[in-house]
């Protein structure tokens, strides 16, 4: 935890020394894949045969996020970013009310490749598109509650927390509005080769029936949309200026 | 998009340069497609539950009790067509609601939920919140002839520490290391402190099933660690039954009373059923959800006979009788707040029966199982009574015990002719079989019921209805 902490700050303050980075403030959604977890749904439901509202399949969630870009080379930029979101799923009946929440916390650290941009001497591009390759880990914690009570597993209250890591790969396009204002259009998935919340099934199945999975290999679709924020301008926006301060003169 | 050159002369230069960022641009587009496609690739396996599902034939189901009745409910949600053929004149098997004059309203059968992470809690729990009465309380210990408390089970220096060590062996009964042998030599060997053995028979055997001596370490270890559903206990203010009953109506309908079945006959093309009364049945399948004692007695005959293993399970997991006896009080000569007296050498536990009405009497419910039920059961009932009435005297020399019974009623299972017994118990030899017990056969024959819960929580009512919900999946993927 300490070494990721370090690795993070390093290179957050790498990024703010140069003068390409930018932030960026994110919002989007994200989709997931949950197999395993959504078989121990319907197990509930099947078994449930007195309810009238099944309880629905995690499926998606809104995502918020915050990250910054740092050039490396030419082309080449390192992209850490933060998102969170959360899975939910909530059935009502006549006397139960039920709410599955799925609390998931990433940490990205990912290279953003501007494919049109190597080799280049100087860049000037309005929209620019990007590759992002990386990995991360998450915090993930579920939470099931029965009427508003989060239930019991063997006499604890269930509430557990679990760090598994993932891969990241996605597309993105950068748009300059101005010399310190953009967009940032990203679509990316997660891969989770495996993702274990102990004692799931039990939790929200009331037992652990054969066939139900506790570990479930999870694939994360995102689609994020936000304002990037480029803190300082670079000598080519200085050379801009300069250019268009020149055309304002002549004309009059 | 191009972008700015300076001069002419690096154009060769600039063309090299182009293709290379050409290729790259294509190879680096591909990379994260490349990484995505794994997981749709990885993703193609359909998982749902109820993949292969496609049944939709006809389903004998024998005996009615509660995993019968509950999987009857689901096939019948599914579309499926089913009869459940049960033998006695009603229907519950081991769950019996009774309203017995001067006793009052009763459960004479499976009387607690146990745990709040069970298909049974959440059936309860749709009735509402306060259809459930949490089991509160103090227990008490019948101990060197005394009453005592807890704090004097753990703390009292005559038992050389004996009684938190008792409470420690049943913390950990989930984790044992040792060889298969009685739970009795188990402790005789830890050693446990001699005073406590009737307490560690109430504690553990008694609650199971059985006695000391009977209840094998490997088994209980199994069920000790599989058990799952939660600590805690809960009663119904309701009936159980008309819980079931509302719950799972359309099974109802579809219960013939009286109709023994003593042969089964499958085949690949179906089974048939014959009753004791000359009736036949046909279906496509058949689950048998009727207790192990039945079973044990060969009272079905199967046609083939069942698989070896199947028969060595049958064997293997023992199930002993049973007797709940009711008492009411004209008062109370327990503490406040008690919910049980554990330790009795006639009857290792009784409860408090809990008050559901303020004009009910005080009572107390007398539970014991195995050979002590066996040897009590052969007594006249006035000889019962007044052995128990003695040992309750016993226990509470300073109240005059005899004199304020007002009542008294014994419902001893073993009598029930389609019954037999409680309910199974981890068994010594019994480990590992409830898995074989469970198997079906051929894929025609199905069994579901406490007995054949493999999870931890068999001889409970969750243990039967996740029994019965396991043989419906298998039914539906045959």
């Amino acid at each position: 935890m300490k070494i990721r902490i370090l690795v993070s700050c390093l290179l957050l303050g790498a990024s703010l020394l140069n003068a390409q980075n930018h932030w960026d403030f994110l919002g989007g959604i994200q989709t997931m894949n949950a197999k395993a977890w959504n078989r121990t749904i319907q197990a509930y439901n099947f078994s449930r045969v007195w309810q009238s509202e099944p309880m629905p399949e995690i499926r998606s969630s809104m995502t918020a996020g915050i990250g910054f870009n740092g050039v490396l080379l030419r082309g080449v930029y390192i992209s850490p970013q933060l998102q969170y979101g959360s899975f939910r799923s909530y059935s009502e009946q006549e006397s139960v009310n039920t709410l599955l929440r799925l609390r998931w916390a990433s940490g990205i650290v990912a290279f953003d490749l501007f494919p049109l941009e190597f080799g280049l001497d100087t860049v000037r591009y309005r929209f620019r598109p990007f590759i992002r390759l990386g990995a991360g880990a998450s915090l993930v914690m579920p939470r099931y509650l029965q009427n508003d009570s989060l239930v019991s597993v063997n006499g604890a209250v269930w509430q557990p927390m679990v760090w598994p890591f993932f891969a990241h790969a996605g597309l993105g396009l950068r748009v300059s509005l101005n010399h310190s204002l953009g967009l940032v259009l990203l679509a990316s998935h997660h891969f989770f080769p495996e993702v274990v919340l102990p004692d799931y099934s039990i939790a929200i199945n009331g037992n652990a029936l054969p066939d139900l999975n506790d570990a479930d290999r999870i694939h994360q679709w995102n689609v994020q949309l936000g304002l990037s924020l480029r803190l300082h301008p670079t000598e080519e926006d200085e050379e801009k200026k300069e250019e268009n301060k020149k055309l304002k003169r002549r004309r009059f | 998009m191009a972008g700015w050159v300076g001069s002419k002369n690096k154009l060769s230069y600039l063309s090299l340069m182009e293709n290379r960022r050409v290729h790259l641009k294509k190879l680096m587009l591909g990379a994260p497609l490349a990484v995505s496609s794994l997981g749709w690739l990885s993703n193609c396996k359909k998982e749902d539950l109820l993949d292969g599902a496609n049944f939709n034939g006809k389903v004998l189901i024998i005996g009615a009790g509660a995993s019968g009745v509950y999987a009857a409910e689901l096939l019948l949600r599914k579309g499926v067509d089913v009869q459940i053929l049960e033998a006695s004149s009603r229907a519950g098997g081991r769950i019996q609601s009774a309203d017995i004059p001067g006793i009052g309203k009763l459960e004479l059968g499976a009387e607690f939920i146990h745990g709040s992470r069970s298909i049974f809690y959440d059936m309860a729990l749709s009735q509402g919140a306060d259809s459930l009465m949490p089991d509160e309380g103090e227990d008490l210990y019948w101990l060197e002839n005394q009453i005592r408390d807890e704090k004097y089970m753990r703390e009292s220096p005559t038992l050389n520490g004996g009684g938190q060590t008792l409470f420690q062996i049943v913390d950990s009964l989930g984790s044992y290391p040792g060889g298969d042998q009685s739970l009795l030599q188990y402790l005789t060997d830890f050693p446990l402190e001699q005073p406590l053995f009737p307490i560690a028979n109430a504690l553990i055997a008694n609650d199971y099933g059985s006695d000391l001596a009977s209840i094998g370490m490997f088994a209980l270890r199994d069920a000790e660690a599989g058990f799952s559903s939660g600590l805690e206990n809960y009663r119904l203010k309701q009936s159980i039954w008309s819980l079931f009953e509302k719950k799972c109506p359309n099974a109802l309908s579809k219960i013939l009373f009286n109709q023994e079945v003593v042969q089964v006959n499958y085949s690949s093309s179906g089974v048939s059923v014959e009753t004791a009364g000359g009736a036949v049945y046909n279906a496509d399948r058949v689950l048998i959800t009727v207790p192990l004692t039945i079973l044990r007695a060969n009272r079905i005959a199967f046609e083939p006979a069942l698989p070896a293993e199947k028969q060595n399970a049958i064997n293997n997991i023992k199930m002993d009788g049973g007797s709940k006896y009711f008492m009411r009080f004209s008062g109370p000569f327990w503490p406040d707040d008690t919910a049980s007296i554990i330790g009795g050498q006639v009857i290792p536990e009784y409860w408090v029966i809990p008050e559901k009405d303020v004009n009910e009497a005080p009572g107390l419910t007398a539970f014991v199982t195995g050979p002590l039920q066996e040897q009590l059961r052969v007594l006249p009932e006035i000889e019962q009574r007044n052995l128990i009435l003695a040992e309750l005297a016993a226990m509470f020399p300073s109240e005059n015990v005899v004199s304020a019974l007002t009542s008294f009623y014994v419902k001893d299972w073993s009598a029930e002719p389609f019954i037999g017994g409680a309910y199974s118990y981890p068994s010594l030899l019994s480990a590992g079989q409830r898995e074989p017990l469970a198997a079906p056969v051929s894929d025609r024959v199905f069994f579901a019921g406490e007995a054949t819960n493999f999870n931890g929580h068999q001889g409970t009512v969750h243990g039967a209805m996740e029994s019965g919900y396991r043989a419906v999946l298998e039914i539906l993927k045959s």
